[in-house]
């Protein structure tokens, strides 16, 4: 019954330690370091999240799209600045990160747009963001919700 | 060269640097293309126009509060550095955010927005005319973009920080992402 037990419980364990590895393995060439989403008021319907995206690959890698669930709809924005000054947001809709190389998404440049805020995360959250590639690699991380 | 000629000099040379270094800064041009009467609502319900600004420091920003990243983003900025002034000195500076997408930035929805960044920021709202008036007054440039049927409405938009004087009086204009030191410079500087 001791044995019958333990196999049991190791089975499985090692089944789902070979498929987390497996899983770190296909996405580890692309990692998102560094996140966090900006605090915004609770009536707020938007936000955005920053973060750096590094490729440690040999290949490129292109991200065409974003996800989360504390927001009903994620997109990948840029800024482009206008003669008179009027600073205009540009959908991205795929974002080349060269092997070898690192994307940073920040303030006032490329950011992770949150819309549909629901709930509106709080300060001290902590909140799943994921992006994919155009191989259909999921690639997620935990940022936390807070002040610049 | 001995010891205590060289003290002597030293001490020149740091009295020097010190008369230099309390210059005070040059004034602040008025910019007398900008400004002008206005007419708008703050979060209370309450009117507030040109001479509502009157008797203190103003410290204007011109945005919308379902804005993602630029005006959170310049509030808080402008707030932390509000509040490296003294508590004197805060008392004569008013922070004011002027919304251009007064159909969803009503009075009540302001209300509750600016009070996550300050309670004491003067949240102001109009009709669509009111606050287009007032915007090209200022010379702000606010333009409502095409979205899917889905999403909500976005605005590209200039992102200026405008500091007024006592008299309502536009004196300096700041990027949004403004240097910090800069901004209390000037602050100071007409306080």
């Amino acid at each position: 019954m001791v044995s019958v037990a333990f196999y049991k419980k190791t089975v499985p364990l090692l089944l789902s330690l070979s498929l987390s590895v497996l899983s770190l393995t296909a996405q580890a060439e692309l990692l998102i370091s560094d996140a966090w989403v900006r605090a915004v008021p609770p009536n707020s319907s938007a936000t955005a999240a920053y973060f750096t995206l590094t490729n440690h690959g040999e290949s490129d890698e292109v991200v065409v799209a974003a996800r989360t669930k504390v927001a009903g709809s994620a997109e990948m924005h840029d800024f482009e600045v206008r003669d008179d000054g009027v600073k205009r947001m540009v959908h991205l809709h795929e974002v080349i990160v060269a092997a070898g190389t690192e994307v940073r998404f920040q303030s006032g440049g490329k950011h992770m747009m949150l819309m549909q805020l629901d709930p509106v995360p709080a300060v001290g959250d902590s909140v799943q963001l994921c992006l994919m590639t155009k191989a259909k690699v999921d690639v997620c991380t935990d940022a936390i919700v807070r002040h610049p | 060269m001995n010891a205590a000629v060289r003290r002597i000099v030293a001490l020149l040379v740091l009295s020097l640097l010190l008369v230099a270094c309390s210059e005070p800064a040059p004034e602040l041009p008025i910019n007398t293309r900008m400004g002008g009467d206005f007419s708008m609502v703050d979060q209370h319900g309450q009117p507030f126009n040109t001479a509502s600004l009157d008797g203190k420091l103003t410290l204007m920003f011109f945005g919308f509060t379902h804005c993602p990243d630029i005006c959170p983003a310049t509030l808080f900025h402008t707030v932390a550095s509000w509040k490296q002034l003294s508590e004197r000195q805060r008392e004569q500076v008013q922070l004011v955010f002027v919304s251009f997408d007064p159909q969803r930035d009503t009075p009540e929805h302001l209300k509750t927005y600016l009070a996550f960044f300050d309670p004491s920021i003067i949240g102001l709202t109009g009709t669509e005319k009111q606050v287009a008036d007032m915007a090209g007054g200022y010379g702000v440039v606010y333009l409502q973009e095409q979205v899917e049927p889905q999403q909500e409405a976005m605005f590209s938009h200039s992102d200026f920080v405008y500091l007024l004087d006592q008299q309502g009086r536009v004196r300096k204009l700041f990027k949004s992402d403004f240097d910090q030191q800069e901004l209390l410079d000037g602050i100071r500087s007409l306080l």
